[in-house]
């Protein structure tokens, strides 16, 4: 049954709710949750889908705020379903129109189930700071999913620097196969283990946390290696007798191979939205493997592609300012790009394309005025000289093409000392080595 | 280099995600051809590596009496597994297990078959990697066990090799009476130590009963009232609407005291009653239930306090049906009871007073098994009679299946100008609010044995004392008259009416 409600207000939200939930004979009595998302029309079917589905597992009130930031006057429209489709559940999906769009707060705040956890997820882009968002306060639990933002290292990064107990990431979920296959490996008797790595499609989020978590766990260093996917490929951890080797090339069946020992199959195929989500309902409470897994690799972090990262957590560590991580396009990855002269003339137009539709999105989950300010502020106090020229780049060709050149050759030996020290060094240093071995 | 004699350190008590993986093993079941086999314990094993929880080392060897190929024998798992398993059949996971099951044809009193699933057992720890932990399932009548228990120790098979772990799992019936549960024991005892024996009781394992705990252990609310000063007695039932079916061979002589009293009704009075352990480890929740079964005291009149019935003909839910005398197999003068029920009490300071009323039967009104605790009445009531004519005694229930939950039974006022106070009902369901479907009981016993954490397995001493209740009741039921009928679908003999009359209350239709 669905009910459609325009330029409505919560509380007739929450009383058409228990019309229909008195119409169907049922009461919400049972349901154990509420669960927000915050997204964009872009994604909000797939994501409602999911949680519909985790829904089943964990009866609870889904509410989906969909901000429509623009002018015109505020307004607030609400579809909701109670009973049938949603099984136990119901859904809300609200839609913020205008200056509305950015109190998503208050909208929510009447419509969460007495005395019961909330958990909110952004299933792409995320607020910096989750604890700190306006309706990341109000839950207990804050998912995110860095692998599916414009930028997931980065991404990556804020999750670290802006992590609080609740938060958790689906990047993270992910690797919950792989760390139950490589535990049960080591149920087994073996040799001391010296090191290892995780072999990932590049920007692997998840293969940086599960590296994070090996290394944090066996006290030895964990690399990342780049290889052609899908997603992690493989796991292998040096012995002083040879490998034991996880290695899952197709995104279907593993391998498990031992110096000694029998070589296994097992199946390990990649897991659906719906099961992450079904995972994260599932515990409620902060996960400090999650926390211990991120800080290994924000120590392992901090070069190359996030070069522009690391100073900036140095400075907004002075200011205390935060600063957005994804939304700022194009900025980290230029010197990057830059080196390789061919591709210079594709990159700016490629960013500015992939910006414009990330500030789209991204500027429909959190409130505008909190978040482009920072960002601009941050891609200027980071490298004006630098913005500027590419940019020029890509309006004016060939005869400006050199200063960017140069800009990038200038940073080259540093940069170049970086990647040798990645080869020797055993320490886990995920975005470095993802962004050479390319 | 050393081999690392370490806790795994990639297992931290605080990673709740990580499941609990079985280590290397396989599991040999004797008795592959049974209904039990083949309805639960093969699905189960699938459902158990479908979740992941299975090493994928496993390995599953049956035993039997059939000319079968490894194949012949995965064919039939298979089948099993497509037909029953609770997860949808996925043919990567099938596979992955399948590569690791085995056949071994051969007698129970043969010796070289023993000879044979040696071989067969050695070869896995080799080729798969079974690392020599063996669990033996025997799901085959109380009568073998003696033989294969005998021939397990002479075959070597018992024989614990280093690092390595031997389990014998069996079902019950635990023996028929304190002797023979005794003597079932000693055979056991001889060739595996207490710590490997895991006797399953399935009801352990199911989610409401282990719910039971932490309702009355987690909250503070129920703790409190928990005991004589409120409760006025107790009302545990195990009611099934299904006759003896294809079981005559088994049921018969045995009956519904020995086969459900005994065990289930037993375990569930002690977990309802049992003083609060010192932690929730095996040992302390054993050592609790334990002191529940020395304080249970039987009535001294066995005539008045006890009742069994046998089911007559009749119609149950639109179908006519045969009583247990007309049932195939069963001789027409089988005093066998099909429902029986006892009253017991606790002499203890929580509960000396509070009768526990357990009653059992086929063929009842509907299948249900609850456990009510009823509370007494409130000492005064500041309104006048007719206002709370229809107020019936405050109850707690706590329904073990199906609809598993909680309900809570008390008076509220019926809108309207008059004050007039009637029952109402607020209900906890478990599907309501924990939809992630349970685990079935088998699912979660055989991994218990796996990983070796006993703490819902029975000892030999609960076993024991549970017979020393039951064997006085069974020893005068023997020589006094015989089991009341019942007609099939109602809630049993009239005398079991009596039986709470005589003390002033009446069963709860449940």
């Amino acid at each position: 049954m669905s009910q459609l409600l325009e330029n409505t207000s919560s509380a007739d939200v929450s009383n058409a709710i228990s019309a229909e939930r008195h119409k169907t004979g049922a009461t919400a009595t049972g349901m154990v949750l509420t669960f927000i998302i915050v997204t964009d029309e872009l994604h909000q079917s797939e994501a409602t889908r999911a949680a519909t589905y985790a829904a089943n597992q964990h009866p609870c009130r889904i509410i989906v705020v969909i901000p429509r930031p623009g002018r015109g006057k505020p307004q607030l429209d609400a579809e909701i379903w109670v009973g049938d489709r949603e099984g136990l559940g119901e859904t809300v999906k609200l839609r913020l129109k205008g200056p509305l769009a950015h109190h998503e707060a208050s909208v929510v705040l009447p419509l969460l189930l007495p005395d019961t956890p909330v958990v909110v997820w952004w299933p792409a882009n995320a607020p910096k700071v989750p604890a700190e968002d306006s309706v990341g306060r109000l839950a207990n639990r804050r998912v995110t999913d860095a692998a599916f933002t414009n930028r997931p290292l980065i991404a990556l990064e804020n999750r670290t620097t802006g992590y609080h107990a609740g938060d958790t990431d689906l990047a993270w979920t992910r690797t919950t196969p792989w760390r139950s296959m490589m535990a049960t490996a080591l149920d087994e008797p073996h040799e001391t283990i010296i090191s290892g790595s995780v072999a990932s499609e590049r920007n692997s989020v998840s293969a940086r946390l599960l590296a994070g978590w090996l290394q944090a766990k066996l006290r030895v260093p964990v690399k990342v290696r780049n290889t052609k996917g899908p997603g992690i490929t493989g796991v292998t951890l040096e012995t002083e007798d040879g490998p034991i080797e996880l290695s899952r090339p197709d995104g279907e069946m593993a391998t498990l191979t031992r110096s000694r020992g029998v070589t296994r199959k097992i199946p390990l195929a990649r897991r659906e939205m719906r099961d992450l989500v079904s995972e994260e309902l599932r515990r409620l409470d902060a996960d400090e493997i999650y926390a211990e897994a991120l800080a290994e690799v924000s120590a392992g972090l901090g070069r190359d592609d996030v070069v522009k990262a690391s100073k900036r957590r140095k400075s907004s560590r002075a200011s205390k300012k935060t600063v957005s991580g994804y939304a700022p396009m194009g900025t980290p990855s230029q010197p990057r790009r830059a080196r390789k002269g061919s591709s210079l003339p594709m990159t700016p137009s490629e960013e500015e394309a992939k910006a414009g539709t990330s500030t789209g999105t991204s500027g429909t989950n959190t409130s505008a005025s909190e978040r482009t300010s920072p960002v601009k502020k941050a891609a200027v106090k980071r490298a004006p000289t630098k913005k500027v020229p590419t940019k020029k780049t890509a309006t004016k060709p060939a005869g400006k093409k050199a200063p960017a050149v140069r800009k990038a050759s200038v940073k080259r030996p540093t940069r170049k000392r970086a990647t040798k020290k990645a080869q020797d060094a055993s320490v886990a240093n995920p975005a470095k080595d993802a962004d050479n071995t390319n | 280099m050393t081999v690392v004699n370490e806790p795994n350190p990639l297992r931290d008590p605080s990673d709740r995600r990580l499941p609990r993986v079985a280590g290397p093993c396989a599991l040999v079941l004797f008795g592959v051809t049974g209904d039990l086999a083949r309805k639960k314990l093969m699905p189960a094993i699938y459902d158990l590596a479908n979740r992941g929880l299975l090493p994928p080392t496993f390995g599953l060897v049956g035993f039997a009496r059939r000319d079968w190929e490894d194949q012949d024998f995965a064919q039939i798992v298979k089948d099993s597994v497509r037909e029953h398993a609770r997860t949808p059949f996925r043919e990567e996971v099938w596979d992955q297990l399948s590569e690791g099951i085995r056949f071994v044809t051969g007698e129970l009193t043969d010796p070289d078959s023993y000879n044979e699933l040696c071989r067969v057992l050695g070869d896995l720890d080799r080729s798969r990697g079974t690392n020599g932990n063996h669990a033996f399932y025997l799901s085959i009548p109380p009568g073998l066990f003696p033989v294969v228990v005998d021939h397990l120790r002479t075959s070597g098979l018992s024989d614990t090799q280093e690092g390595a772990w031997r389990r014998v799992i069996i079902e019950k019936p635990f023996g028929h009476d304190l002797e023979s549960a005794q003597e079932l024991n000693r055979i056991v005892n001889e060739v595996f130590p207490p710590g490997s024996i895991f006797r399953i009781d399935h009801y352990l394992g199911k989610e409401t009963v282990q719910n039971l705990l932490a309702v009355r252990f987690a909250n503070t609310m129920f703790e409190p009232i928990w005991n004589n000063k409120y409760v006025d007695h107790v009302q545990i039932t195990m009611a099934e609407d299904i006759g003896i079916g294809s079981r005559a061979g088994y049921y018969d002589g045995i009956g519904a005291a020995r086969d459900v009293i005994q065990n289930h009704l037993l375990q569930l009075m002690a977990l309802t009653a049992m003083e609060e352990p010192v932690t929730f480890s095996a040992d302390q929740i054993r050592i609790e239930k334990e002191k529940v079964f020395s304080a249970v005291v039987l009535p001294e009149d066995l005539g008045a306090h006890t009742v069994r019935g046998q089911y007559s003909d009749g119609w149950q839910g639109g179908h006519q049906v045969k009583g247990y005398l007309h049932e195939d197999g069963i001789p027409k003068d089988s005093k066998t009871d099909t429902y029986a029920a006892i009253k017991l009490e606790i002499d203890s300071r929580r509960w000396a007073g509070v009768p526990f009323y357990l009653r059992t039967g086929k063929r009842l009104g509907r299948r249900v098994t609850e456990i009510a605790v009823i509370f007494k009445r409130a000492p005064h009531l500041p309104f006048s009679v007719t206002d709370t004519a229809e107020l019936g005694a405050n109850a707690l229930v706590i329904r073990v299946q199906p609809d598993e939950g909680i309900t809570i039974k008390f008076g509220s006022k019926v809108p309207g100008t008059q004050m007039e106070v009637r029952d109402v009902t607020m209900d906890f369901a478990y599907g309501d609010s924990f939809t992630e479907s349970s685990p079935e009981a088998y699912e979660r016993l055989i991994l218990d044995v796996l990983l070796g954490e006993p703490p819902l397995f029975p000892r030999h001493v609960e076993v024991e004392s549970s017979w020393q209740i039951l064997d006085p009741v069974l020893n005068h039921w023997a020589t006094h008259g015989n089991p009341e009928s019942y007609p099939a679908g109602t809630w049993g003999p009239a005398a079991a009416d009596e039986m709470l009359a005589i003390d002033g209350r009446s069963w709860r239709r449940p």
